[in-house]
């Protein structure tokens, strides 16, 4: 027998939310987070949890695994598993809907301050701004992410400053626009970023790293942009006429 | 000035200062301090057994004077650095508000006395070292 237990509130009936105790056969094979969850919600189809993919690519099933922040959908229970248990709560630090649905809006409005597009004012050439493979290279563990918030919900700063601090999932963007020779907009990038919450607020805690699902390194990224900010202005990248950085 | 007035304020006040300026002073105030207890440390394991003589003339000289000023200015920096940081992590009303509705209300208020209580003490000692080193 598993005992599991389930961050569950509904604001339109629970004055406060609570754990609810599930007990269910272990199953033979071993079978992901999500699985298990869709078991429970057979019987129990109040249980409310987001899903898409079912496979890491989506992002949106990021939840707290006995303590640790991951997607449900690509963590094996045998690897969540503490003996027989399984606490499951949503992502901490923001508001909850209903059981393990949370309101992103803090997260993506952090997304949006670090703008992430490409800015480049200058005509584009006839087909696409190219890149030398090298430059294309520096993009590498930056643009695979999902935006599945487990790291900006496991890190201190973010709990404490969601407003100010920008978190690592949007500055590892930022970084991914900032290390890109097609944008132009180095200078307001950094200036956006020059305040002592937005990045600075960072103290190397390391969560973000341990939490990424996508194994990337929000940490490395922050410390990449501390160095852009500390060096101050970048020179502005001279653009050959066929639109590869020179 | 510009430290003084970004305590009181989180939301206007921190527009004035960059944060790699802060940074620049939390390093540079940490290695100055070191730097100052390794000249110290020296100096007494070199002078052990201590006679109050060679004491007193170490504490006279200019050096000790102008580098213990400048070394307890760093530690007030740095000390006024962290406990603002600590006041603007915790002493808000969202992070009060994790523990209790009423204690969020009175979050920056408690901020605003918390960082005069600090910035006072942190000054009154400093004044005080001074007139223990200079007088
Ligand atoms: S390294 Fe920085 S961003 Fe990552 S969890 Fe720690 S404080 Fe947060
Ligand atoms: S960096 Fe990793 S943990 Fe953070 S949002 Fe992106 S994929 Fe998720
Ligand atoms: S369901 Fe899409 S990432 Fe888990």
């Amino acid at each position: 027998m598993l005992n599991i237990n389930i961050y569950r509130y509904n604001p339109e009936q629970d004055k406060f939310p609570y754990m609810m105790n599930y007990e269910i056969e272990k199953p033979e094979k071993d079978i992901m987070v999500l699985d298990l969850l869709h078991l429970l919600k057979e019987n129990d189809p109040s249980l409310s949890f987001r899903r898409s993919c079912r496979e890491g690519v989506c992002g949106s099933d990021g939840m707290s695994i006995n303590g640790k922040n991951g997607l449900a959908c690509i963590t094996a229970l045998s690897d969540a598993l503490k003996g027989d248990r399984l606490d499951i709560r949503p992502l901490p630090g923001l508001p909850v809907i209903r059981d393990l649905v949370v309101d992103m809006t803090q997260f993506y409005n952090q997304y949006e301050k670090i703008k992430p597009f490409l800015q480049n004012d200058t005509t584009p050439p006839e087909q696409e701004r190219l890149q030398s493979p090298a430059d294309r290279d520096k993009l590498d563990g930056l643009y695979e992410c999902i935006l599945c918030a487990c790291c900006s919900t496991s890190c201190p700063s973010f709990w404490w400053n969601p407003d100010k601090f920008v978190g690592p999932a949007a500055l590892l963007q930022a970084y991914r626009f900032l290390a890109d020779t097609r944008d132009l907009e180095k200078d307001s990038r950094l200036d956006d970023l020059a305040d002592p919450f937005s990045v600075y607020r960072c103290h190397g805690i390391m969560n973000c790293v341990a939490a990424c699902p996508k194994g990337l390194n929000p940490n490395k990224a922050i410390g990449e942009i501390k160095t852009m900010l500390l060096k101050g202005k970048s020179s502005k990248n001279i653009i050959a006429s066929d639109g590869v950085t020179a | 000035m510009y430290l003084v007035y970004f305590s009181y304020s989180n939301c206007n006040g921190y527009l004035l200062v960059k944060g790699s300026t802060i940074w620049y002073l939390q390093r540079c105030s940490s290695i100055f301090i070191f730097i100052y207890i390794i000249y110290v440390v020296v100096f007494i394991i070199s002078s052990l057994p201590i006679a109050f003589n060679e004491w007193f003339l170490f504490k006279s000289s200019l050096l000790f004077k102008l580098s213990t000023t400048t070394a307890f200015l760093s530690i007030l920096v740095h000390a006024y650095i962290g406990l603002w940081t600590i006041g603007t992590d915790y002493l808000t009303p969202r992070t009060l508000g994790f523990l209790n509705f009423t204690l969020s209300k009175i979050a920056d208020t408690s901020r605003l006395l918390y960082n005069i209580l600090f910035t006072v003490l942190g000054l009154l000692l400093y004044f005080y070292l001074l007139l223990l080193v200079w007088i």
